[in-house]
């Protein structure tokens, strides 16, 4: 575990003095003293986000960033109890109050309103060294409080982790209520903290598995509307919508290509459910999986080419990947009876899951290169992971009493944080793509 | 005097009734009176003493002689007769004397009747006195050829007393020389006998001595060789002995300094271990390591540390972790900063090395 590393070079030049017959002991070894350090604690890095300095009528900035970062499982920011002072900008930060204290990094700012608009301004300092890591000022509508704290969050997220924040990002998911012949369902979007949910289309039909373009501009989705499945494209801005797919049978499962030029979806129309790539320019099918079993849940990895999902064809559903209609599909997944609902990572290096074990349906995730998997939910009654664009998170459906929630386990593990609940059901959550 | 008045007794009675007339008749008669004053041309008109002796001839001489002769004889008688006259005179003088003014009286009488026999005796008297002269001449001729004779004679008993003495002072003198001659000659002998004796003794001496010296010489030079040669001896013995020892105090103080370097440096790696354990310690205590982070990745910084401990500088070096991971490990040494110190001052250095591994 740990080991004292010296340079050996100091005994040998010490050995050779000796026979010299020089004294040479009083120096010191010139060779570097080196240490290694390994273990530590694991934790989220300790954070101070200080309340900022805003009027009312705003949202607690400091709030939402705060639990932004904590979603993120890479940051643990500390109670406002735990903080020595509230400076909200550097000429009212004494740096050797908050040294003594956990907290590695500070978050402060303060919010100035200018009739409809709003000024921002927020420092990143490290505590450790004093110095200011970040820093800016964001000029926004006065209701645009939440995407500014976001954007905020976004900025820390990069400046401390070198990747890319997906706070500012959106998510997709379906809500059923009612019960019996009365049940509503909607297509959801809100925001990547699960607030300022709006319904983009409500059916008395069931929808099911909603899926972003790369743009974030439209939904591909599945209506049942008529009571036959079809696969939908409506577009976010307009509302507007078209039917891709409305083959006998099944069709289910659209997933939009990195490139946004194809879907692959679920086609029962061969006879049993295979994956198919629909072009998106000619409307043209083609057929990927060609077997005995049931394919579904397709998944792109960014290659534009390599499909993953799901399939039964030894028995049990497994996961397997398929890269285009010549190539042999290749199973992905072993040591579990169940492992379904695939979504690769944005950088293809993972994918996340449901496997089943006794205990129940989990969330888990496993690396592509080596085989290891981890769980990333708790509960056993979750299903349908997606990622955010940065892949540090993952959103998933989780069931809580007798409805189920939308809770988000950071990619590395930790506590899951689960979004605000709307009532009902809340079922297929998909991670929107950054806002560029 | 008395020997001329003994051996010429006669001469001698003449002699005094001589004087004892020219007593009288210059009592009575001044016959050098006018003489006196006469001042002017003294030498020029005092009758110059003729001595005729020369012109006198040998018949003179022989009358002369002859009459010197009678004159002798009768001086003879005169001069015995004038002996027991004056032994008669001077009964008389005593009674002459007592009869002095009678006589006074007499002379003056006498005087008188003198005058006129004054000039017949002056007359008288000159022709005495020049007979008296050639008289008093050869006399004096006589005497001076007697003396002269006498002094001859005296001259040559001198002479041959001399010679006698000459003769026995040389034969005295060779006696002398050659018994000092001998004498030299033995003393010589002797001398050279002593001086050889002296010489030889010196010599046996000094051949003695030389040899006594010779042999103290050699002596000392053994006994200095010996000394030298057990000096030297000594001297290499102690030279090796010290060498010996110095040797094995050399090696002792090799040995010690290299127990003691050892121990130095064990005591160094001891204290490096602990410096370096401490400093672990605390840098990990203060990492907190950011979830996520995988196994394998490793993060290596450099850290610059002034001599409290005080962290100046991290430089991060390779590191294969995302940044959080990065960021971690800089905060985690800036938050153990001041690092611990060394208990050994020696074993300080100023940089450090840290590999943050999370597993």
């Amino acid at each position: 575990m740990t080991v004292l590393a010296f340079l050996q070079c100091s005994h040998r030049l010490a050995a050779t003095a000796l026979m010299a017959g020089m004294l040479m002991f009083a120096m010191p070894a010139q060779a570097a003293l080196e240490i290694d350090i390994s273990g530590g604690t694991e934790t989220g890095v300790p954070l101070a986000v200080v309340p900022f300095d805003q009027p009312g009528g705003i949202d607690d900035l400091a709030r939402i960033i705060g639990d932004d970062l904590a979603r993120s499982g890479l940051f643990a920011p500390i109670g406002r109890e735990a903080m020595p002072a509230r400076p909200s900008a550097p000429d009212q930060l004494r740096i050797d109050d908050w040294r003594a204290g956990k907290a590695r990094y500070l978050v402060m700012g303060d919010v100035q309103r200018q009739g409809g608009k709003m000024r921002v301004r927020f420092y990143l300092i490290d505590v450790s060294s004093g110095a200011r890591l970040a820093g800016s000022q964001i000029t926004a509508s006065a209701d645009a409080d939440r995407s500014v704290a976001h954007s905020i969050s976004d900025i820390v997220y990069e400046e401390l982790t070198g990747e890319r924040g997906a706070f500012s990002t959106r998510l997709a998911y379906v809500t059923e209520r009612g019960s019996g012949d009365d049940r509503t369902y909607t297509l959801q979007i809100a925001d990547s903290d699960g607030a300022n949910p709006r319904t983009v289309l409500e059916s008395p039909y069931p929808i099911m598995s909603p899926n972003w373009s790369p743009d974030g501009g439209r939904l591909a989705y599945v209506s049942f509307e008529g009571n036959r499945s079809a696969i939908w494209v409506q577009d976010l801005s307009t509302g507007e919508r078209f039917q891709l797919t409305d083959f006998p049978g099944i069709n289910g499962a659209p997933a939009w290509s990195p490139r946004g030029d194809k879907i692959a979806v679920t086609l029962s129309k061969g006879g049993n459910p295979d994956i198919y790539i629909i072009d998106l320019d000619t409307r043209r099918s083609q057929r990927l999986t060609r077997d005995g079993g049931i394919d579904t849940e397709p998944t792109w990895y960014p290659d534009n080419r390599t499909v993953a999902f799901t399939s039964d064809r030894n028995g049990q559903p497994q996961v397997f990947r398929q890269a285009g209609p010549d190539d042999r599909a290749r199973r992905l997944t072993f040591d579990t009876s169940y492992a379904a609902g695939p979504r690769i990572s944005p950088d293809g290096e993972r994918l996340a899951m449901v496997i089943r074990d006794d205990r129940g349906f989990f969330v888990a995730q496993q690396t592509l290169t080596d085989g290891s998997r981890q769980l990333l939910s708790r509960g056993g009654g979750e299903e349908r992971p997606s990622y955010a664009p940065n892949g540090a998170m993952v959103v998933y459906a989780a069931q809580s009493g007798s409805g189920s929630v939308l809770k988000i386990s950071p990619a590395i593990g930790g506590e899951p944080q689960t979004l605000s609940y709307d009532r009902g059901k809340v079922r297929d959550p998909v991670w929107g793509p950054f806002n560029d | 005097m008395l020997a001329m008045m003994a051996r010429m007794p006669l001469a001698v009675t003449l002699a005094v009734l001589l004087h004892l007339i020219l007593v009288l008749v210059m009592l009575f008669n001044n016959p050098w009176k006018d003489d006196k004053p006469q001042v002017s041309g003294e030498a020029e008109n005092r009758p110059t003493p003729s001595i005729e002796a020369e012109s006198v001839s040998s018949e003179a001489i022989e009358r002369q002689a002859q009459r010197l002769k009678q004159e002798r004889e009768s001086r003879e008688r005169e001069k015995t007769e004038a002996e027991r006259a004056a032994e008669k005179a001077a009964a008389a003088r005593r009674a002459e004397e007592a009869r002095a003014e009678q006589i006074q009286a007499l002379r003056e009488e006498r005087e008188k009747a003198a005058e006129s026999e004054q000039k017949r005796l002056e007359a008288l008297r000159e022709a005495r006195a020049e007979a008296e002269a050639t008289r008093e001449q050869a006399q004096k001729e006589a005497e001076a050829a007697r003396r002269e004779a006498q002094e001859a004679a005296e001259r040559r008993e001198a002479e041959e007393a001399a010679a006698e003495k000459a003769r026995r002072e040389a034969e005295e003198r060779a006696r002398q020389a050659a018994a000092e001659k001998a004498r030299q000659e033995a003393e010589e002998k002797a001398r050279r006998e002593a001086e050889e004796k002296a010489r030889k003794e010196a010599e046996e001496q000094a051949r003695k001595a030389a040899e006594e010296k010779a042999r103290r010489e050699a002596a000392e030079q053994a006994r200095k060789e010996a000394e030298e040669k057990a000096r030297q001896a000594a001297a290499e013995k102690a030279r090796r002995e010290a060498e010996v020892q110095a040797a094995r105090e050399a090696r002792e103080q090799a040995l010690h300094e290299q127990l003691a370097a050892e121990q130095r440096q064990q005591a160094e790696q001891d204290a490096l271990q602990k410096w370096a354990a401490a400093i672990q310690s605390k840098v990990r205590q203060n990492w907190q390591r950011p979830r996520g982070a995988k196994v394998g990745w490793t993060c290596t910084v450099t850290v610059r540390q002034d001599q409290d401990g005080r962290v100046r500088d991290v430089t991060v070096g390779s590191c294969d972790g995302d940044r959080l991971f990065e960021r971690s490990v800089v905060q985690a040494i800036e938050a153990a900063s001041p690092l611990p110190k060394p208990e050994i001052d020696a074993i300080f250095q100023e940089e450090l090395r840290f590999n943050f591994k999370p597993e």
